[in-house]
């Protein structure tokens, strides 16, 4: 009968330690975000700042976790966000998705929670990231603000329209489908609003055409599109979408209305 | 030596109330599972209404039939002690396993004291087997999909709604046929205030005590903003042509700055006239009333009418000692030759959603049987056996309402309707300080139009102002929310339920945003309007 030899074990042992140790810790790190995914921020944020110097944790992930947590750790104060950003900053030197998401927060930062806000620098920030292609979802969402940035720009319809169409070539930086559709979306509801009903009506179909997933947000789309297409006398488009709208959403305040507009581009004018 | 006695029985009371009060604290986490391996589930709501009561009652004892190792208790709590009594309960660990979503609930209690169902909703509820919804998941057997229990901001599923609701107008028949000579109600707006001048002719001539329509400061608005919002429906299609079809308050209000209507816009006025006119056949004060106060006018006789929602409905009914009749709200047709021009119609109640929610409290003792009791309160034995008790409207596709909820059931004939008047803090505090130059005895339509244009584009800015700090908390929020889901969601790229809720967050936050920077345009155009007036 034979026996692994004592040394052999301990180390067996001692492995099985360190296995269990980094299961526990990514566990912890997995439930830090599963607090932050249900509104609990604080102890998100606490789950987070225990976890620093952890053996087995990935620190970059740690340490956006504890920034992206400040920003909403109650009372929101100058302190955190600048905790946030100090934090964000020791992450953009390296090159992994770690790197865009603390340069999309820097942004944010910049755009949402500095008093007074540097939107300037948020735009440039942005902008930058956009021309790199990230293919992040999220860090594509960034040309959905530009646009809303861009809409904002100008007081008077036709500026509008002018900031806005200028924005379009964002588009070709767009490589995610959620990314190029929400900005789609964005672009052409803010183009339809200053009065460019050929050039919204575009966008819209782009962004239908991307695939709207969510049923307020579709509903909203294609009673756009069918209503704007109505308007510029696109009739046979008008019919499809006011159709697609009643056999998917019967039950919707604006059904009723709809099903006269659609009797009505339907019946042949005189 | 008696006061040796008296302190001795003192304390000894003392001590007595010490171990009652332990044991009461103690108890009800113990009472999840007792001894007698009976498990008692205790479910807490606060619709005190007539018929609520009972139908839970008739429901847990359904459950209880097929479950007979399981209690339920309800816990009915007064709607105006419910959040204090809430708040207490969650914090202190002793809530009950189930509770009524609404009254008193912010996100973060939800998020942090109840269980999310989201996957639970995805799947068949099993209590639906051997009905036509057997098959399909439990979200789309509500319907409204189930949207009542969904929460927006934390992008989950957190209860299962019981019922839907509407607005009606109910009528004394029998006062109907006494004045009348029929019981037929009025089917639109003309009929209804020809109605309204009927009563008040009647009443004044046999010198009786009835008023048309019986008032509060909460029905009165019901039914006054409701037809008000009928005369502002095509002013809304010609400002928003290409838009969404539903009102919009940023947009209402970025119209409003751009003078592209005022108060005294023809169907704005036109909207006020109608409210003034229906003010004058209800209770006199009206606005001083409470909603008890105009129930039991009511069903004392002494009004012919009340508006209020399908949830009075069975108490109504049942304090009433004459038959009830009831109707939709009377809207202007576009035939009506006063209110006519500036409405496309009726309005449509396509889009109200399911209400009375309950959720999963997570403290449970009993989580499973917990669950598994919310999931049979949302079948369709269950939410058939809540209408035909409690008279209220069903909120399970395929359950034919009670014969007596059948006439709440939402409309879907009818148009969407028009913008209110700003309803916001502020422009809130303008309308009611000037309210008694609409309704009052020397108030006119005009008169209350001239005080708003004084005092909204002041209240609208501070209004605007407030929303976008609103607008920006919940986007900001959600910047967290959507960093966890991006981080998950790339370590974990195969799990596509994370997929999904990144793809519903960054939709969320897209439209989130879009309401974000529509209210700052219109904050932009008021301050622009209040400075060069």
């Amino acid at each position: 009968m034979s026996f692994l030899p004592p040394r052999l074990l301990l180390a067996a042992f001692g492995f099985l330690i360190f296995v269990a140790s980094v299961l526990a810790k990514n566990t912890s790190l997995q439930s830090a975000w599963e607090f932050a995914e249900v509104n609990l921020f604080s102890d998100s944020n606490r789950a987070f700042r225990e976890l620093k110097g952890q053996p087995g944790v990935d620190e970059r992930e740690r340490a956006f976790g504890e920034a992206v947590t400040y920003l909403n750790v109650q009372p929101r104060t100058p302190q955190n966000i600048a905790r946030s950003q100090e934090l964000l900053k020791t992450l953009i030197s390296g090159n992994d998705r770690y790197t865009q998401l603390a340069e999309f927060y820097l942004a944010r930062i910049d755009e949402d929670y500095l008093i007074p806000p540097e939107s300037e620098r948020a735009k440039a920030a942005y902008l930058e990231l956009l021309t790199r292609r990230t293919g992040n979802p999220l860090v594509e969402s960034a040309a959905v603000r530009l646009a809303l940035m861009a809409e904002l720009s100008a007081a008077d319809p036709e500026g509008r329209r002018e900031a806005l169409l200028a924005t379009r070539s964002l588009a070709q930086n767009l490589l995610t489908r959620e990314g190029r559709r929400d900005f789609h979306l964005n672009l052409g509801l803010a183009l339809i609003k200053a009065g460019d009903l050929p050039e919204g009506l575009k966008e819209l179909l782009a962004a239908d055409t991307e695939g709207i997933t969510r049923p307020l947000t579709e509903r909203g789309a294609w009673v756009a599109i069918a209503e704007t297409a109505r308007v510029t006398g696109q009739t046979e488009l008008a019919t499809k979408y006011y159709r697609k709208f009643l056999e998917k959403y019967s039950r919707d305040t604006r059904s009723y209305m709809l099903e006269q507009r659609l009797k009505e581009v339907e019946t042949p004018q005189p | 030596m008696r006061e040796r006695i008296l302190n001795g029985i003192g304390i000894g009371l003392l001590a007595i109330c010490f171990v009652v009060a332990l044991g009461r604290i103690l108890w009800p986490k113990e009472r999840g599972s007792t001894g007698e391996d009976v498990v008692t589930i205790r479910i807490a709501h606060w619709q005190l209404e007539t018929g609520v009561r009972e139908a839970l009652e008739a429901m847990a004892r359904e459950y209880e039939k097929l479950h007979p190792d399981v209690r339920i208790q309800q816990i009915p709590i007064p709607e105006r002690i419910y959040t204090n009594w809430l708040i207490t309960q969650l914090i202190g660990g002793t809530a009950p396993d189930i509770i009524q979503i609404g009254i008193g609930m912010t996100e973060e209690r939800i998020a942090r004291f109840f269980v999310p169902i989201t996957e639970l909703v995805e799947q068949p509820n099993p209590y639906n087997k051997g009905t036509a919804l057997e098959e399909v998941p439990m979200r789309n057997t509500f319907f409204d999909g189930m949207q009542g229990g969904y929460q927006e901001n934390l992008l989950e599923y957190y209860s299962v709604p019981l019922s839907g609701t509407s607005i009606r107008v109910y009528y004394n028949l029998e006062l109907l046929k006494e004045i009348t000579g029929s019981d037929k109600l009025p089917t639109s707006y003309r009929e209804f205030i020809d109605l309204c001048k009927t009563t008040a002719a009647f009443a004044k001539a046999n010198k009786r005590t009835i008023v048309p329509i019986a008032g509060s400061k909460y029905n009165g608005p019901l039914l006054m903003s409701a037809l008000f919002s009928s005369q502002t429906q095509k002013l809304m299609d010609k400002l928003s042509p290409t838009g969404v079809l539903l009102s919009d308050s940023a947009l209402t209000a970025e119209w409003f700055a751009e003078n592209k209507w005022t108060p005294n816009s023809p169907e704005v006025l036109s909207g006020l006239k109608l409210m003034r006119e229906v003010s004058e056949f209800l209770s006199p004060g009206f606005m001083q009333l409470q909603r008890d106060d105009a129930t039991f006018y009511f069903v004392q006789g002494r009004s012919l009418m009340i508006c209020s929602g399908s949830w009075d409905s069975t108490s109504i009914q049942s304090q009433a000692p004459f038959a009830v009749g009831v109707g939709r709200i009377p809207f202007p047709t576009p035939d009506d030759p006063i209110y006519g021009p500036f409405t496309k119609g009726r309005i449509s109640e396509a889009g109200t959603l399911s209400a009375v929610n309950f959720g999963l409290v997570r403290s449970s003792a009993n989580p499973a049987i917990a669950q598994d009791f919310l999931l049979f309160l949302g079948s369709q034995p269950a939410n058939r056996v809540w209408t035909n008790v409690s008279r209220w409207i069903p909120s399970v596709v395929g359950v034919e309402p009670h014969p007596a909820a059948a006439p709440f059931q939402p409309l879907m004939d009818g148009y969407a309707p028009g913008f209110p008047l700003p309803n916001q803090a502020d422009a809130a505090r303008v309308y009611n300080t000037n309210i008694n130059d609409l309704f009052g005895p020397e108030g006119s339509p005009q008169k209350f139009a001239d005080r708003l244009a004084e005092g909204l584009l002041e209240a609208q800015k501070s209004d605007l102002a407030r929303i976008i700090r609103s607008t920006s908390m919940n986007s900001k929020r959600r910047d967290t929310v959507v960093a966890s889901l991006a981080v998950q969601q790339a370590k974990d790229p195969g799990n596509t339920q994370l997929a999904e809720k990144l793809d519903e967050a960054l939709q969320s936050i897209a439209s989130i945003e879009r309401g974000y920077y529509l209210n700052k345009a219109a904050l932009r155009a008021t301050e622009t309007a209040a400075a060069n007036p």
